[in-house]
């Protein structure tokens, strides 16, 4: 994602994209945490999407392209489900095929609930570099769009999962209500994504941290609104060393958040390939 | 899991009418059967807990802490290198969610006191994943620079792969962080809470903060589907912290470990033994241990619950013993059901 355009930062994302499509999963697409820590994971989506990145910048070959279509249909089937096959074939025979059009997001792992975090990954990674043709993945993105949309907080903006537990309302928190904004950034005008984006930009700089303000800028960026409060807080955040975090995760992102080219913005086109 | 362990539980209420109270909840939560190699670790002969007063976070907790230590049965810490494990879950302001700094910092001095090598502070915390963002607004990180403590995100360690033989959840191995597993000592600081999933959080529960979210997500969610209960005795079984103590000066009661609303509760406890520690405290919330599936296991398992084979220390439970209201899933059948549909 940090890609520019000289000779030597292209070879190592070569490198680094080989070593990615070595690192898949061969059994269903998909990507773990670190190699050689079993189930496929959450981390599918952001290998996905840097991938598809790169391929936009014309790094792809065979054995990219082979990851990428494997690496989509592993998004595909990875999605949560609420009902075993019998039942779904039953709704399917009584009701049709709109009883089982119904909101799902992606789990951190295989088998758990959706949260808004991994969906919203995954949704980036079906959705930056260009949608995929198919009209799979149009229905994939619709009902995990569905998921965030009717998830979202009452006051607005995002919660790890559910808006409300137990009966209990949950509040928004900078970072989720970022992510799931970047993941929904083709719908600016819906009211969930315009108030979300309220909130996002009243948060405080005591409501903030590296990671979260990073995010922020990404997130309002895309959506063309004024950054210049959580960039401040950013920079206020920079160390005597230049580093922001002890975490390079959060340090990458942040370089991300001060450069000039957006590289999570949505491409307009729909994948050509 | 636990959701439809309390909907069984209140269909099969009616049924057992003839059965001892023991076997009638071992029944009602669905305690799994335990072998003998399960048990083979249980802690022997009786168990100490004090339950030491202090009535606020401005006491001189660590000296409270050393007058007790020997006498609960504190491990030799010399040249050892220690992980303090606290609950930093997830924050909102003012609310009693999380361990609280000063405890952090009181058991950092104790344990340099005595002797450790080395001291980290280390959680995965559960919910949210901003874990730099925890640390200031909950004033961990203060503490950690003001007594140049390291601190590892147990979310994103580096993973090892540890065998769990003879668990009782179907995971034959977990992921987990370096930091824990190649700690000398490993000593939970958890905070003391009702749990709408599993009644009361406290040092065992706690551990959930160990499984790295790099793997297993956010709130650990693999762990809810395996069941929380077993997953909880898996992991004490696999981790042995060594002692804990437990930040009961401000508790929560209610919907937590969230959701709930602060009790002053004045008291810090300690002990080696981490079930008859945590059977104590749930006795202090006016909760049955003997009615919360993980203690019960916990009790065949890791150590004592039964109340007969607990030495206290310090204070008695009667005069610590608070009515905390308890969990809604505890006491609303139609918020268990509700919550079925949740999602999580």
């Amino acid at each position: 994602m940090a890609l520019s355009d000289t000779e030597a930062e292209r070879a190592a994302a070569a490198k680094g994209a080989a070593f990615t499509v070595a690192s898949q999963d061969q059994k269903n697409g998909g990507w773990s945490t670190a190699p050689d820590t079993g189930f496929t994971d959450w981390a599918t989506g952001p290998c996905l999407l840097s991938l598809r990145c790169l391929e936009q910048k014309g790094l792809g070959d065979k054995d990219l392209r082979r990851a990428i279509e494997r690496g989509l249909l592993c998004l595909a089937d990875s999605r949560v489900e609420f009902f075993p096959v019998v039942a779904r074939l039953l709704m399917l025979m009584g009701g049709g095929r709109k009883d089982l059009e119904y909101a799902r997001g992606w789990p951190w792992d295989p088998d758990c609930y959706h949260w808004v975090e991994p969906t919203s990954y995954h949704l980036m990674a079906l959705k930056i570099p260009g949608l995929p043709r198919a009209d799979l993945y149009i229905k994939v993105v619709q009902f995990a769009n569905q998921f965030l949309l009717e998830n979202a907080c009452v006051q607005g903006g995002w919660n790890h999962g559910n808006h409300i537990s137990l009966g209990a309302e949950l509040p928004p928190y900078r970072l989720t209500t970022a992510e799931a904004l970047l993941a929904l950034q083709e719908i600016p005008d819906h009211p969930t994504v315009v108030r979300a984006i309220a909130v996002l930009q009243s948060y405080k700089n005591e409501d903030s941290s590296p990671l979260s303000l990073a995010v922020s800028c990404l997130a309002l960026d895309v959506y063309g609104k004024q950054r210049e409060k959580e960039l401040s807080y950013l920079l206020e955040r920079q160390k005597s060393d230049g580093s922001f975090s002890t975490n390079n995760m959060v340090n990458g992102l942040v370089l991300l958040a001060l450069s000039s080219e957006n590289p999570l913005k949505m491409s307009n086109s729909h994948e050509t390939t | 899991m636990k959701r439809r362990d309390f909907l069984k539980a209140a269909a099969a209420s009616t049924s057992l009418a003839g059965c001892t109270r023991a076997a009638k909840n071992e029944d009602l939560v669905k305690v799994p059967k335990v072998s003998a190699e399960q048990a083979r670790d249980r802690h022997q002969g009786r168990s100490a807990v004090a339950l030491i007063p202090c009535p606020s976070y401005q006491e001189d907790m660590t000296g409270l802490l050393h007058q007790y230590a020997d006498r609960v049965g504190v491990p030799d810490l010399k040249g050892k290198n220690v992980v303090l494990k606290p609950n930093m879950v997830e924050y909102r302001k003012d609310m009693p969610i999380h361990t609280n700094p000063a405890v952090v910092k009181a058991v950092i001095e104790f344990v340099r006191d005595r002797g450790a090598a080395s001291v980290t502070v280390a959680e995965g915390p559960g919910h949210m994943r901003d874990t730099e963002f925890l640390l200031q607004v909950m004033g961990i990180q203060d503490v950690l620079d003001e007594m140049n403590v390291p601190f590892v995100d147990l979310n994103l360690d580096d993973l090892d792969k540890v065998p769990n033989p003879h668990g009782f959840t179907s995971l034959e191995h977990f992921y987990l962080p370096a930091t824990i597993t190649r700690a000398d000592v490993v000593v939970s600081l958890p905070k003391l809470k009702t749990h709408h999933w599993v009644g009361v959080t406290c040092s065992m529960k706690n551990l959930f903060g160990t499984v790295p979210g790099r793997k297993y997500g956010w709130p650990k969610n693999l762990l809810h589907f395996k069941g929380i209960p077993k997953s909880i005795i898996d992991l004490v079984r696999i981790i042995k912290p060594a002692f804990a103590v437990v930040d009961a000066i401000v508790a929560m009661e209610g919907d937590g470990p969230i959701n709930g609303t602060p009790i002053d509760t004045g008291f810090l406890a300690m002990g080696r033994d981490l079930a008859a520690l945590d059977a104590t405290c749930t006795r202090i919330t006016s909760i049955n241990p003997d009615e919360l599936s993980y203690l019960i296991l916990a009790g065949k398992v890791i150590g004592n619950t039964d109340p007969a084979m607990i030495d206290l220390l310090g204070s008695d439970i009667d005069s610590l013993k608070r009515p905390f209201k308890q969990p809604i899933t505890l006491t609303n059948k139609e918020m268990i059901a509700r919550a079925a549909h949740e999602g999580s």
